[in-house]
């Protein structure tokens, strides 16, 4: 009896690994990156839910794209990454995440084209 | 019959206003975030993997994983500040109503930014110390304290170093670092016999 439990449980065993995300700097320390501050930004991503059904997949590396496009700057510093979501049942919603930071503009030659 | 159709299409509405939902949670807290490709200066160390991990017990979880402490843990585990190239997992698996694990993985190459900053303020102090030397003072300052502000010495930030001044340059090719902590004119010679060709 025990060990058909237990050969059950090993049977419904379940587990994933799923990439989250990419990045080329991450940090959670005070480093020193040199180069131009500029103005705080926001950048977002975000998929609508069309009564029940979503209509995409949201990504924490789009939404970081989209605050270093919309300022212009190399890196995000002093950020924090959200997740949002709000949905009218069975009407419409959204959910995605938002990143919000500081950006940095590299001299030239710290950028690698 | 128009008045009842508006009448069930007004309460579908308030239905739905009143079921609607919404949360914005906080993921992760971080002092430097990019995805472009950019040269950080500093010592590159090994590629090293973080993770936050916590036991599902029956099916009860054990805690809350956090990006943050994962990052931390390969920031400890390299000895650096930053991590490059760094890729997040999520990572999960559970034996039904037994034991299972939840949390997240960070992998990325270690790079430790302090070396850099520490070698281009110990230039830019040696810079200095030249500065105030050739400015014809006549006396040693210390190498952290501004020139004096009067007409025959210029500002500390309009300061410009002569041609006959040689400059000094930071980067891998840049001359061996002085000890500027070394306080008296010892240091001052030390530092010409050190940056003069």
């Amino acid at each position: 009896m025990r060990l058909a439990v237990l050969a059950a449980a090993a049977a419904m065993l379940c587990g994933c690994m799923a990439r989250i995300a990419d990045f080329t700097a991450v940090s959670t320390k005070n480093a020193d990156i040199p180069g131009q501050r500029l103005p705080r930004v926001q950048g977002e991503d975000m998929s609508s839910i069309v009564l029940f059904f979503p209509t995409g997949q949201p990504n924490i590396k789009t939404a970081v794209d989209d605050a270093l496009q919309k300022s212009g700057g190399d890196l995000l510093v002093d950020g924090v990454i959200y997740n949002k979501c709000w949905y009218i049942p069975l009407l419409f919603g959204q959910c995605g995440y938002v990143v919000e930071g500081t950006p940095i503009k590299l001299p030239a030659s710290q950028r690698v084209q | 019959m128009r008045a009842l159709r508006d009448a069930v299409f007004l309460s579908g509405i308030a239905a739905g206003g009143l079921l609607l939902s919404g949360c914005m949670t906080r993921i992760m807290d971080f002092t430097v975030l990019s995805t472009k490709s950019v040269d950080i200066p500093g010592k590159r160390g090994p590629r090293v993997t973080g993770e936050d991990v916590d036991p599902i017990i029956i099916f009860i979880p054990a805690g809350q994983p956090n990006v943050k402490t994962a990052v931390d843990n390969a920031l400890e585990k390299g000895n650096g500040d930053v991590l490059l190239d760094a890729v997040i997992y999520n990572k999960f698996w559970w034996i039904p109503y037994v034991y299972g694990e939840a949390g997240f993985v960070v992998e990325g190459t270690v790079l430790d930014t302090r070396q850099a900053s520490k070698q281009s303020q110990n230039v830019a102090a040696a810079g200095q110390a030249r500065g105030g030397a050739s400015a014809g003072s006549g006396s040693w300052a210390p190498a952290q304290k501004a020139p004096p502000q009067d007409s025959a010495t210029p500002a500390l930030s309009s300061y410009a170093p002569s041609s006959a001044t040689p400059t000094v340059q930071a980067g891998p090719d840049a001359p061996k670092l002085l000890d500027v902590s070394h306080p008296g004119p010892l240091s001052l010679r030390q530092a010409e016999a050190e940056l003069l060709p």
